[in-house]
């Protein structure tokens, strides 16, 4: 597990997209939803990137997920190109995403659902339960949450399984994309409380998308998004 | 990852079990009807190679024609009616159009060979004769009398005989003569007689002695190629006066050849020449068989090599084994009749002499045969006891001089191989040809019957491999589809975590490959398993009609004749031969499920390609 102090003293921008532009085609038109957006993420901290709907916020935090590659300019992850290091890996070892509709995997448990990215890196059944169980119970899940399929959970504990899962990976990078976008006040409260925590105390750069001002107002720092176009506030 | 896929494949357990149990049904249908399909090839092939279709021909009778035989008994004539026939009728008759003769059509002769070293039967325990018997004697009557009735001769001399005759004195009477000519006490009259073969009042209270009746004449019934007998001086006398100098006479010289004769057809055999001995009936029927040595091949009657078949009987009394000599010198050649009719009525040829050898060669005995105990052995179309066969291209020698005989195409010597199924166009073709003088008789041992059978099963087996493998690509297409295309969204979140794209591919193809492969297997298995039980009810476990024979023809055939005979059984029926051999090669349903496995993975292959070349973000954002 990566050293949170490391994390910390590392606060080089981990994560810079440098003139970055994408569009994509609808059955009527071609959208321009990034236009030559540039910025830079460091860890430790937690950045807010809000904008009408629409304004490229989600495009552009693929992007930076590894989720798809810009049409022009860059992405560089501790200043090494993106698009020249293997995009699995990326996501793997390094980027996890949080999404606003969970993305949980409806037919595995809670439990299942957080031990699969410690899976992924070939981490021992009985080790990833563990690290598992210790994520879920830190994310303030009870343990009659482990065996539980989504579709059983509220939507507060949902998300907060999904960000369990995306700190399971123990990556440097968490992108939240509206991650209290289907959350109640009082989730929504818990919710960023845990982004703000793993930015803080783990030493992550956390990134999260919202359109919500109450949320932005909890960032270290805030982006704005308008017409595909980047503006610091 | 492949646990992964597969705990969240079992968490939709209707889902697939649906899957498996559709799938393993249709695997089934797919399974069952490539064995039936095989089943019906493997089974075609083997009647094919087992069974025998051939025909045999039969000149139809222009007319029938009452005859009359003088019985001096009853002083009455006795009516029969004879079948007359026309004029001979070639094999080119059969030469039609369209038909793909195997062998024949062949209107077989058989040669009559003659040689000294011949023993054709065991003289200890045949005896020494001393009832019905031939003999060229010459004779004194004990007083002057007319033979309307038995009279009582003296032999003066026996000339021949074929068993010791024991008495100086017979009983004669002309009994088929109504008019016979008076005989003299003080005279010598030399006459071919047939001993003491029949009784006045035999079957009254006081039957009259054995008295003895004339039999063959110095004749000949010698034929040109046409079949037209060619003309004669001979008398065809039965009784002749022997007087002084007679027998350098023409009429007397002829009697001589007569006895010449007589002696050696002690020593004759009837040779056949054959092009495919499935043609006679002996061995279609399987009444005989190979018990020693091989048959022939194809090359001994491609090469008309001088090899020969020899029976048992003709083996056991000559002391004949396989690879052994034997000398045939072929005299005569007799159309129209069988080989247990055996020799022609008259022995000489036109000129009164006795036929001369066309052909005299070595034939080396390739293989002996034998006939199974229980068969007809006095009928035309059985083997006679020391018949010899050779290939039908064997002989090089002209015929057209030795001719004895010439009679229409009868069953036991006319026949033609046809290839198996094949009847029915035949008669079609045979109808076209308009020819009414011809009867063609088809024995294929019920090889038709069974056709039709393999047939149905082969019509039912496509409409299940048809069925069975549209209906697995469906499944396979949906389920695919409800397991892989519609779980874009999981491709998505596995792709996002970091999994590569191959990784991805397994964790969403390997539980739909294990469903399938266990649908696969069950179905295949299943299908394999019931394969036999349903072929059975489908047509009642199919058997030939043994209407026409009682066996197959072939090497292993053979064999299995050659142990029923040295168990000193009668031929077993060949059951198992020739029923619908309803046992499955495993192979067939294995290549079903392994078939059914591999589409799975290309149909999941191509729908997971589908997936996975999209960006994570497209999946997520495109709807299901």
């Amino acid at each position: 597990m990566t050293d949170v102090k490391e994390k910390r003293e590392n606060s080089i921008p981990i994560l810079e997209a440098k003139a970055v532009s994408y569009s994509y085609r609808t059955k009527y038109q071609t959208i321009e939803a990034l236009r030559e957006v540039s910025c830079k993420f460091e860890t430790c901290k937690m950045y807010a990137i809000v904008g009408e709907s629409g304004s490229g916020k989600s495009t552009l935090l693929s992007l930076l997920a590894g989720l798809d590659v810009p049409e022009k300019g860059s992405v560089y992850i501790q200043g090494e190109d993106l698009s020249r290091k293997n995009r699995d890996q990326y996501r793997r070892d390094m980027a996890c995403v949080v999404y606003q509709a969970f993305h949980l995997f409806p037919l595995l448990t809670a439990l299942e659902n957080v031990m699969y990215p410690m899976e992924l890196k070939r981490v021992s059944k009985k080790q990833a339960q563990a690290r598992a169980k210790e994520i879920l119970l830190e994310m303030g899940l009870g343990e009659k949450i482990f065996r539980q399929f989504p579709q059983m959970m509220s939507g507060g504990e949902q998300q907060r399984v999904a960000i369990a899962r995306a700190l399971a990976a123990d990556g440097r990078i968490l992108l939240a994309d509206e991650p209290t976008g289907n959350l109640d006040s009082e989730n929504e409260e818990k919710i960023v409380e845990l982004l703000k925590k793993s930015a803080h105390e783990k030493g992550y750069a956390v990134i999260v998308i919202t359109h919500n001002p109450s949320v932005a107002a909890k960032a270290d720092m805030v982006y704005h998004m308008k017409d595909g176009r980047l503006f610091e506030k | 990852m492949i646990k992964n896929s597969m705990r969240q494949m079992l968490r939709t357990p209707i889902k697939s079990f649906l899957f498996f149990l559709l799938l393993s049904a249709a695997v089934f249908l797919l399974a069952l009807g490539g064995c039936l399909g095989a089943m019906t090839v493997e089974n075609q092939k083997r009647f094919d190679r087992i069974f025998v279709t051939i025909g045999t021909v039969q000149q139809k009778p222009q007319y029938t024609q009452e005859e009359k035989i003088w019985d001096a008994e009853d002083q009455d004539y006795t009516a029969y009616n004879r079948p007359v026939y026309g004029d001979r009728i070639d094999e080119s008759a059969l030469d039609i159009e369209g038909v793909n003769y195997i062998s024949g059509p062949e209107n077989r002769p058989y040669y009559i060979s003659v040689h000294d070293s011949y023993m054709l039967y065991d003289r200890e325990t045949a005896g020494t004769g001393g009832g019905s018997s031939w003999a060229i004697v010459e004779v004194q009557p004990l007083e002057d009398c007319i033979p309307n009735e038995p009279v009582k001769l003296k032999i003066i001399r026996t000339l021949y005989s074929y068993f010791p005759v024991n008495s100086g004195e017979i009983y004669f009477c002309d009994h088929n003569n109504e008019n016979p000519e008076k005989l003299f006490a003080d005279k010598t009259y030399i006459m071919s007689l047939q001993l003491n073969c029949l009784r006045h009042g035999m079957f009254t209270d006081s039957p009259g002695p054995y008295e003895s009746i004339p039999c063959i004449a110095p004749d000949s019934s010698q034929k040109d190629e046409n079949g037209d007998k060619i003309p004669c001086d001979l008398s065809g006398k039965y009784i002749e006066e022997v007087t002084e100098g007679f027998y350098e006479t023409e009429a007397g010289k002829a009697w001589l050849e007569l006895v010449k004769a007589y002696k050696l057809a002690d020593y004759s055999i009837p040779v056949t020449p054959v092009s495919d001995i499935s043609l006679l009936m002996s061995f279609y029927n399987k009444d005989a068989y190979i018990k020693e040595g091989r048959s022939f091949e194809e090359t001994d009657y491609e090469e008309g090599k001088k090899v020969c078949l020899v029976s048992g009987y003709f083996a056991k009394n000559n002391k004949l084994e396989a690879g052994d000599k034997l000398p045939l010198s072929l005299i005569m050649v007799c159309f129209g009749r069988s080989t247990q009719q055996y020799l022609p009525p008259a022995f000489l040829n036109a000129q009164g002499k006795f036929y001369e050898a066309f052909e005299e060669e070595e034939y080396e005995i390739i293989g002996i045969y034998d006939l199974v105990p229980g068969t007809d052995r006095y009928s035309d179309y059985t083997l006679q006891n020391n018949e010899v066969l050779i290939p039908y291209t064997a002989v090089g020698g002209t015929i057209k001089d030795n001719i004895a005989y010439y009679g229409p195409m009868k069953g036991y010597n006319t026949s033609f191989r046809i290839p198996n199924g094949s009847i029915e166009r035949y008669k079609e073709l045979w109808e076209k040809q308009e020819n009414g003088e011809l009867d063609i008789q088809f024995y294929d041992r019920g090889y038709t019957q069974l056709k039709k059978s393999l047939d149905s099963i082969r019509k039912i087996a496509v409409i299940l491999v048809v069925s069975g493998s549209v209906t697995v690509l469906l499944i396979l297409i949906f389920f695919c589809h409800l397991f892989i295309t519609g779980q874009n969204v999981r491709t998505a979140i596995e792709r996002s975590l970091g999994m590569g794209r191959w990784q991805c591919m397994v964790s969403m193809m390997s539980a739909v490959l294990i469903l399938a492969a266990a649908g696969g297997f069950v179905g295949s298995a299943a299908g394999g398993s019931l394969t036999g039980k349903v072929a059975e009810r489908m047509e009642g476990t199919p058997q030939y009609n043994r209407e026409f024979s009682d066996g197959a023809i072939g090497a292993e055939e053979d064999e299995k004749a050659v142990n029923a005979a040295a168990n000193g059984k009668e031929a077993e029926n060949n059951v198992d031969e020739t029923e619908i051999n309803t046992s499955v090669n495993v192979g067939i349903p294995m290549a079903a499920g392994g078939i059914v496995f591999i589409s799975a993975g290309m149909i999941a292959y191509i729908m997971m390609w589908g997936n996975l070349k999209k960006e994570p973000l497209e999946l997520l954002t495109q709807k299901n």
